[in-house]
Order: C-alpha cells, then structure tokens, then sequence
C-alpha cells in the first residue's frame, strides 16, 4: 500500500510547567555548581540573595556559595545560567523563582532549617 | 528493501518549528480575590510551602484549592483544601510562555555598528543569514552560509555545510561569521564536525543534516529536463557551467504550472539496494525575491507586525512553514519503472554558498536508477550532479567552539552564547564579524573533512521604499500566486538582480 504520510514537528525546547519540577513540587531547582577553585556544589537551590547561593547539598548540608566563585552554574533542565564572564544578574532573577524559598529566609526560618539538618551556621564554599 | 513492495512514499519535512517556551511566574496577592488554573505554590509563615497543581481560588478568608502541604524541611506532607490567609507569606503562579522574549539571553559584538547610509540601505538585497569564510592563502574565500531562510525566531534551524578548508598550522580551524546584509543575525550555536574516511572516499551530508562518506562516483548517463534538452554535460563536472530552467519553460509558467524538473539515469552497481546522489547546488534569486519583495516588501510596514507578532504564534508560522516546505526546495524522486514517487525532499540552502550534499536513494530496477529532481521553475542552480555506488552512513567527532575573536581580541561572552544550543545567543549587525576557532585533535593519518554546524535565526530589516510603497493592503498569504508573482519578477529582472545582489554586499568593519 502505498501511504502518504507528511511529517511536519513543533520542537518544543525549554521546560513545561506540567514536568518541571520546581513547579510540581515544593523543591527548588537542581544546582549543579562548578566553582573556580575547582570544588564542586550539587543540590537544591534554596534561596537566591544578593550575590550568593543558599545550596541544600546532596551530602545534606546548607551551604552559602558565591555567586563570584561560580566558574558555571548548571540548573536543572534550564541549562547553563551562570558562565564566567557573563553577568549573572538576569539569571539570578530568573532563579530567584524557583528557589525553595523565593521570598528568602527570615533569620528564624533559617536558624530552624540549620537545626534541622544539624548545623549552626551556614557552611561556606570556596 | 524489497523492492516488490510498492514504495511508500514518504515526504519528511526535514526542519521543525521551534516553539521556545519557558515559564513564567506571577506574583498573586493573597488579598486579591483571583480564581487561577494554573500551578500555584503558597509559601506559610511557619517555612512550609502549599502546591497546588490545578490552580486555586482566593477569597476573603482564605486561599482554596486541591493542594499538598511540606514542611519546612520537606519530611512530611499532607493533603489539604485551604489555607487561612493569615498563614500566607506569598503565593506565586506558573503560566507557559512561547517564544517568550525573557527566555533568551543576548550578547553582543565589541565591534561598533556600522552605519548605513540611507541610500544603500534604500536599494540593498544582498540577505540570507551569515556568511562563512576561511583564509584561503591569504584570500577569503566562502565556504558557508548558515541557516537561509530561518527569517523569524520560530523560523530557527540548524544546517551543517561542507567546509573545503585546510587547519592553520597550529592546527586549529579559524572561520570568519559575517553580517553583510542588512539583517540581525541571532546566531544560537555553532560547532564543527569532523569526518575520517579514506583518500579515494568523500563526505558529504545529507538533506537530514546527516552525514555520509561516498566512494565510486560516476556521472549520469542520461540527464534530460523538462524540455527534454539534454543536461548530461551540463552536470557533469564541478566548473561553474551550471543548470538553470529554459527561457522558454518560464514564460509558460501559470497558476497550474510552476515545475521544472530533471529527469536523471545512471547505472547502479549490481547487488546494492541504494546509491547516493551527490549534487553541487544552490538557489537562484527567485527564493530572495519571494522573500524581499512579495513576502516583506509589498505589505509594506505591515510585515512587520507580520515578523514581529504573527509569526510568533505556532498556527501562523506553521501555515508559512508548510507551504514554503511543500512549495520550495526540490523534490526528489524515484522511478519504479511506471511513475516518479517521491522519496525525499531537500530545503532551499540559500543562494550564495554552493553547498555540496548527498541523497540516498533506493535502487528499484537492478543495475539501473531513474531519478527526478522537480522544483519550483528556476529556483536552482545546479553545478555537478553524480551517482556514488557505495555509500555509509557516518557519526561524527564534535568539536565545539573554543574561541571568539573579533580582531585579535577574545571575546568569552560571545563564545558562551554560541557554545550550546540554548537559549542565549550572540547577536550581530550590518558590517560585524568574528572569529570562531576550533581546536580538533590532531589528524589522523586518513583523510579528514570538516563541517560547519550553525543554528540560529535572523531578521530582515526593511528597506524604506517597501515603507514607502506598499503594493498590498495584507500581510503575505502563502499561496502559489505568491510564487507565480515572483517568478514573474524574477523573470524579467533577473540579469540586473544578480549584478545589484553582488553590489549591496555590507562591507565589513
């Protein structure tokens, strides 16, 4: 039989509200951070501040990275937004949303957080 | 394939629409009675954050909807149906957005813009996307034009183009990307390619942006047009004596008449089941004067609206693509001995580069092919045509971009944007051009070949006298009268066309 079959695609690129998470669940996006002295920081984002990262790292500690030591930030399924050289300002914006907390943390929010996953203070990446 | 069962035929549209979304968050304000269906997420006092995936309700009182509430830590959840406005920090909404500007990150050439005077900018045609070229013993000579015809960010495509190049003596590949129209080119990724196969072997890529290497090529035995002229000699050798439709065939075209086409035979080794026809081709002019006068240039300031917002949306968009896609290019077909069914189709490639490809087609009759080129009447130029008995299929070494220059200077943003396919991009003007550097590991003993892969889109700007002397009162509705007015244009202007489409190349900073 001889069918006649016209294929034409909508390529779809950039995430759907109905798979991403960050809006499909409470987490924040996946953070994957390659910094410049070579250390690697891997977790949920938590909460975007001025010019850090408040990371839930994958070994379960909350960890504070600057925004400035990042050599490339890879977030979820949004790619590459943070790239040496590049200001950093629309994408931190952009994340800001889909953080876990994305009107930040009030000092006893974040003092009961720390507690939570054993900690006092904020570790700091380098 | 088995040959007694009848060929299907099969036309696959080789390009997509890229629909670009991305997501879009809206603060709601709890004390804003507001019904949303959409995602939303509450965030509480006490550090939990409600989901609620199918929307909510807020009223007076209280935020209402089927949700799930975390705790602080994320541990425990539990379902619920409402939550006290009081308890409520802030609430956020999640919409899908298209194509929606936020979504892309632009960066931008040091180089200054280049100024154009109004009197070129009044009479350039020169367009279609960027050019590529490569230091040729100190001439550039073009190897490339990248991505034609991808005329609005919906319209965004990526092609692959045989380069003929040799490295630089440190070894890496050093291309120039120029804007020499007067378009924005938005170039999203760029990266090359690189094919190891014997001397007596030759790469190509395929109307699929796929690659081959071909062995045992042989001109055509027989080559006769729709005139029934023979062309054989014609096609036969890369020399620039090129194929274009009879003078006499265009003057007959009519509504119910646009096609040309190209009967070819040659003979097919015994036992194969496929050969690849390897063609050395680009467009005619006809593609550009559809384009700048008929689609953009007789609406007048319409079109850009028609650029700007409907080919945005993926219904419009989709009725221009499918009609350039089953009108333009060429068609190729396959002989079973009764009829021509078609087999593949290959896109318009633009009409400034030639572009070298092969097409694998089934052999039907052993020892023998029929093929048929159809096309629009004279949107071809056709150099070399020829029939490769032996064919395979090959996966590349990707080589991505390791450096942008504009002059002698790095530019790092610039080789961030075009690194990956994503949603950054480099952007440049009239006159702007760069460097891009690859740095392949060293070569093999075997032959090796290179392609250039570019993605991206442009933007034509329009030319103040289309402003000034719309011949339309709508926006361009694709339709073979649309085609038939151009090739009437193209037709009769087609000598000072060309000569005026060389002259109006922007010259580089």
């Amino acid at each position: 039989m001889i069918s006649s079959v016209l294929v034409f695609a909508a390529c779809y690129h950039g995430p759907s509200i109905y798979k991403f998470e960050p809006v499909q669940g409470p987490a924040g996006i996946d953070a994957d951070l390659r910094l410049r002295s070579k250390t690697v920081v891997q977790g949920e984002l938590l909460e975007v501040q001025d010019s850090s990262l408040l990371v839930l790292s994958d070994s379960g500690r909350v960890v504070s990275v600057p925004v400035s030591a990042i050599q490339r930030g890879r977030f979820g399924t949004l790619g590459d937004l943070i790239d040496d050289g590049v200001n950093p300002e629309s994408a931190l914006a952009q994340l800001r949303n889909f953080s876990r907390f994305p009107r930040g943390l009030t000092p006893e929010l974040r003092a009961r957080l720390l507690a939570a996953y054993g900690q006092t203070e904020v570790d700091a990446a380098r | 394939m088995d040959r007694r069962v009848a060929l299907s035929l099969l036309i696959l549209v080789s390009g997509c629409i890229h629909v670009y979304q991305s997501i879009r968050t809206r603060s709601l304000d709890p004390h804003t009675p507001v019904s949303v269906t959409t995602p939303v997420k509450a965030h509480l006092v006490d550090g939990s954050t409600v989901v609620f995936l199918s929307g909510v309700t807020v009223d007076s009182q209280a935020v209402r909807g089927n949700g799930n509430r975390y705790s602080l830590t994320l541990r425990d959840s539990s379902a619920l149906t409402s939550i006290p406005l009081d308890s409520v920090v802030g609430m956020e909404s999640f919409e899908q957005a298209t194509n929606a500007a936020s979504s892309f990150v632009v960066s931008v050439l040091a180089t200054g813009v280049l100024a154009v005077g109004a009197g070129l900018a009044a009479i350039a045609i020169f367009g279609s996307c960027p050019t590529v070229y490569a230091d040729s013993a100190g001439t550039a000579r073009l190897q490339a034009e990248g991505f034609s015809y991808s005329i609005a960010p919906i319209f965004e495509s990526r092609d692959v183009d045989r380069l003929r190049i040799v490295t630089a003596a440190d070894g890496s590949v050093r291309l120039e990307v120029r804007n020499e129209a007067l378009e924005t080119h938005y170039l999203n990724h760029l990266e090359l390619l690189a094919v190891t196969h014997a001397p007596n072997e030759t790469a190509f890529v395929e109307e699929l942006n796929r690659l081959v290497v071909v062995a045992d090529q042989r001109s055509l035995t027989s080559a006769l047009d729709r005139r029934g002229r023979n062309v054989a000699r014609t096609l036969a050798a890369e020399d620039g004596h090129v194929y274009s439709t009879d003078a006499r065939t265009m003057r007959q075209a009519g509504i119910t008449d646009l096609e040309d086409w190209i009967d070819l035979s040659a003979h097919a080794p015994p036992g194969v089941d496929s050969v690849a026809i390897v063609l050395r081709l680009r467009n005619s002019l006809l593609n550009t004067t559809l384009l700048y006068d008929v689609m953009l240039g007789d609406p007048g300031a319409r079109s850009l609206d028609w650029v700007g917002k409907d080919l945005k949306q993926v219904g419009p968009a989709l009725a221009v693509a499918q009609w350039y896609q089953q009108r333009m290019g060429m068609n190729v077909a396959v002989s079973d001995g009764r009829q021509y069914r078609v087999v593949t189709h290959l896109r318009d490639t633009g009409p400034i580069a030639w572009k070298d490809v092969a097409i694998v087609v089934p052999v039907v009759t052993p020892g023998s092919v029929r093929v048929r080129l159809s096309f629009p009447m004279d949107n071809w130029r056709v150099d070399r045509v020829a029939v490769a008995g032996r064919f395979r299929r090959v996966s590349p070494v990707v080589i991505p971009l390791a450096e942008v220059r504009e002059g002698t200077t790095l530019n790092p943003t610039a080789l961030a944007s075009m690194r990956d396919a994503d949603g950054r991009y480099l952007r440049t003007s009239p006159g702007q051009r760069f460097t891009a550097v690859f740095r392949p590991d060293a070569g093999p003993a075997q032959e090796r070949t290179f392609f250039l892969a570019a993605q991206g889109y442009y933007v034509e700007w329009m030319r103040s006298h289309w402003l000034r002397d719309p011949r339309a009162d709508h926006v361009f509705v694709p339709s073979d009268t649309a085609l038939l007015e151009a090739l009437g244009r193209w037709r009769m202007s087609q000598d000072s066309l060309e000569a005026l489409f060389a002259a109006t190349r922007i010259p580089m900073r």
